[in-house]
């Protein structure tokens, strides 16, 4: 496929092609690459999860962890469905166009000659790219997963904050709630700063080339026309895309915005009932909760829906960038 | 059936309530008679205005469509049809997500009250009932007067369009179309006659109905926006009262029925007596200010203090208890204020982004019509007349969720500039955490993507004025 990019590199347009699939398969294995080098801290955010501290609640609880849990996972099928589409339609226009008999899904360039063995390189490129997308899309569903138990403890973290009544209890008991909470809070900080580390470079590389693929799908969706197989697969493909970063963009802006509210939380429970020695602790603590707990990528990009907006509108832009320059061509 | 009464924000904002539900949206609670055949009545009404609305939409749509070829026309009847969208989009929001709206309506109906604070309360009600009367009025001339000039600027200038010439493809003619209001396909002959004069009223009826489906549900959102304001301005007037009655926790304390007298003019001397405190000498020049203390306590509930056995700190029970009822009920009404304000949020939120979508795409494509303007004429008038709305819509919710963005930000001002520092070890606790809270300010954003506040009406309005200079140039 490199060689197949080298040969064409004056035809913008099936420069285009190649880029997309090339750029997701380079972002792929970069992200596995780091998967496996921070495998041990990926190990140890498993050992974190099994800490006490994150279970002995209440049902009512845990039913808030199962809605961020569930849409978590609501999520990932969405996103796991538009994967398998997006294959299936680039799968099936050599059997159903007539005008494409015999031609490879993806252009590339082979040391023999491609139509004598159609068969095997077809079924060779289903399987890689089936493969691929398969595997990048459990990486993706996985870190969603983990954010969304993460904000999901945060959320019984400000449903236990929210129903301390301090009326009946007295200073030794009340202390000991605000122990308990504070150890949960530092512990979900804990939790996120290691899925931070495990995924942060593999979310920046991916934002940087969502960015360029869904500037060159959008580029091949002008080009190509309405009605055919390739239009559909190129538009399944860019919501693949679009999807991808947006869930990282949400589910990271989830976590943020419900550590930012723990203060507020605290603050709901009638917390004026409570002794004067005890306020001077939930001071302290609202000042730590003041700090929202973000994700971020490669370190200095947070992700939250200000990101999302910012990837869509810088691709739009070298989207017109490339549209001007084939409109000159 | 039950006796129909209504209290708190519902009662506040009856004529707007009204007015509502007369314009045809899915508002069907707050009637005292809600029996099957009024209900069924009425939410016939509802549905009636809603195919109205959607016919005529679609009429104005088709219209796009067939117009596709002429790039003026393409512009102009999709700023048309963008804008009708906008009140299209409001109406179906409505009434899809009506809950809300009952639930954030019904929020203040059991507000917490202390006799200390009944007069600041009622003031700052009657303050923000008046500045909700003002905004109706100001809505319900702006509406109709948009209407009327629409009606009116549609019977000046000629009513052409300009199409191809049949016989040279080059030249174009003009062509008479119906005089309306908007353009839009029928499937009859609208030119002259009674089908003209039946499709103009009816024109007439769709855009002041849509107009008002629109602005009303603004105006709904900007009074709660007030009501709010106000119970802020009222928790930040009665933080001062407050420290200097739970000063009297630990420091000096005067007899208990001379707490609650207004004091006259000349018995300041006697106003003060230590009974209890040996170190207060200092202290006898802050506390002559009694008197505005006095103003605040003349309710007939405080009369009989001085029963009851003497507190650790020289304070009766009922005075210890009072003070402890006091920061309660200011904290539970800033509580109650913060969960108002998250209904509004939740309820108007979505609503705030759709309107932000259109308006922007709506703006861009106004800005590109502005350009071609070649002096006063209908066409200037009506592209200026477009752009003043619609930036006046985004203006008014603006301009109230700046307020308050401020209000709630300045709370923390109030609690540190009232005498914290002569307040109990309890009431300086409390202002710290009160001062921890209201750090943060209290904003409302559409649906988490954007805040609303002036910045955004700044930004909007920053990239109308960027794109008429970029498109003029490009000419």
């Amino acid at each position: 496929m490199t060689i197949q990019m080298i040969i064409d590199r004056n035809n913008v347009s099936k420069v285009s092609d190649s880029l997309q699939y090339f750029t997701t398969l380079v972002t792929f294995v970069w992200k596995e690459i780091y998967f496996v080098k921070y495998k041990k801290t990926f190990l140890e955010i498993e050992d974190v999860l099994t800490a006490s501290i994150f279970y002995g609640y209440s049902s009512h609880h845990f039913k808030l962890l199962k809605d961020k849990i569930g849409s978590g996972h609501a999520g990932g099928t969405t996103f796991r469905v538009l994967t398998v589409a997006a294959v299936g339609f680039w799968g099936l226009p050599p059997f159903l166009d007539p005008q494409k008999y015999k031609t490879l899904p993806i252009p590339g360039w082979f040391p023999y000659n491609a139509t004598e063995y159609y068969y095997p390189t077809f079924a060779f490129q289903i399987l890689a790219v089936a493969n691929t997308a398969y595997t990048n899309s459990t990486l993706d569903i996985l870190s969603w997963v983990l954010m969304s138990i993460a904000s999901g403890q945060l959320e019984m973290l400000k449903e236990t904050l929210k129903s301390m009544n301090y009326e009946e209890a007295d200073l030794k008991t009340a202390e000991e709630q605000l122990q308990k909470c504070v150890r949960h809070h530092l512990e979900i900080v804990n939790l996120v700063s290691k899925i931070e580390k495990v995924f942060s470079k593999g979310i920046f590389l991916q934002i940087f080339a969502s960015v360029i693929v869904i500037c060159f799908t959008g580029f091949l969706m002008m080009l190509v026309p309405v009605a055919s197989m390739k239009f559909t697969h190129t538009f399944t493909y860019l919501a693949c895309m679009m999807c991808q970063v947006a869930m990282y963009c949400w589910y990271g802006h989830d976590v943020m915005t419900t550590s930012n509210t723990i203060g507020d939380s605290l603050y709901m429970s009638n917390w004026y009932e409570s002794d004067v020695k005890f306020r001077k602790s939930v001071f302290i603590f609202l000042e730590k909760t003041k700090k929202p707990v973000t994700l971020t990528a490669g370190g200095f990009v947070t992700l939250s829906l200000t990101t999302l907006t910012t990837i869509l509108r810088s691709s739009y832009s070298y989207f017109a960038v490339l549209r001007h320059m084939f409109n000159d061509v | 059936m039950m006796k129909f009464k209504v209290s708190g924000l519902v009662a506040d904002l009856m004529p707007n309530i009204r007015l509502i539900q007369g314009s045809g949206h899915f508002m069907l609670n707050y009637h005292a008679d809600n029996s099957g055949a009024l209900h069924t009545l009425r939410l016939g009404y509802c549905c009636v205005t809603l195919v109205f609305m959607l016919l005529q939409y679609g009429c104005n749509f088709v219209n796009l469509v067939l117009e596709r070829g002429d790039v003026n026309d393409l512009a102009a009847n999709t700023i048309t049809v963008l804008f009708f969208t906008h009140c299209i989009t409001k109406f179906v929001y409505f009434a899809v997500r009506s809950k809300l709206f009952y639930r954030t309506l019904g929020i203040w109906n059991q507000p917490n009250s202390h006799p200390l604070f009944v007069e600041s309360n009622n003031r700052y009600h009657a303050l923000a009932l008046k500045k909700m009367r003002r905004l109706l009025y100001i809505i319900i001339v702006w509406t109709s007067f948009s209407a009327i000039a629409w009606t009116s600027i549609t019977f000046v200038g000629e009513s052409v369009h300009t199409t191809k010439d049949p016989e040279n493809e080059n030249l174009t003619i003009s062509e008479p179309i119906p005089r309306l209001l908007v353009r839009a396909w029928y499937p009859w002959n609208a030119m002259s006659g009674m089908p003209h004069m039946l499709t103009l009223i009816f024109q007439v009826y769709y855009v002041f109905f849509a107009l008002a489906h629109a602005n009303l549900l603004d105006s709904l959102f900007c009074s709660w926006l007030i009501f709010a304001c106000e119970q802020l301005q009222h928790l930040k007037e009665i933080m001062k009262p407050l420290m200097e009655l739970s000063a009297t926790l630990d420091t000096y304390v005067p007899k208990s029925a001379d707490l609650f007298r207004a004091p006259s003019a000349t018995s300041q001397d006697n106003l003060i007596e230590n009974d209890y405190n040996s170190k207060n000498e200092d202290l006898k020049g802050v506390y002559s200010t009694r008197q505005e203390l006095g103003g605040h306590f003349r309710g007939a509930a405080l009369q009989n203090f001085g029963a009851g056995g003497v507190g650790p700190n020289g304070l009766t029970k009922k005075q210890e208890l009072m003070v402890r009822s006091a920061i309660k009920y200011w904290v539970e009404r800033h509580k109650h204020v913060v969960r108002l304000v998250t209904a509004i949020g939740d309820a108007y939120g979505v609503a705030l982004l759709l309107h932000m979508l259109t308006s922007t795409i709506m703006l861009t494509l106004l800005a590109y019509q502005a350009t071609k303007i070649t002096g006063v004429d209908k066409y200037a008038a009506t592209v200026i007349g477009y752009l003043l709305f619609a930036l006046a819509q985004v203006f008014h919710f603006c301009i109230f969720g700046n307020r308050l963005i401020e209000e709630s930000s300045s709370v923390m001002e109030a609690a540190y500039s009232c005498h914290w520092y002569d307040g109990s070890e309890e009431a300086k606790t409390f202002v710290q955490i009160v001062c921890q809270q209201c750090q943060k300010a209290m904003s409302i954003s559409g649906a988490k993507f954007f805040t609303i506040s002036l910045d955004l009406f700044a930004s909007v309005l920053g990239a109308v004025v960027t794109y008429f200079m970029v498109l003029v140039q490009l000419k």
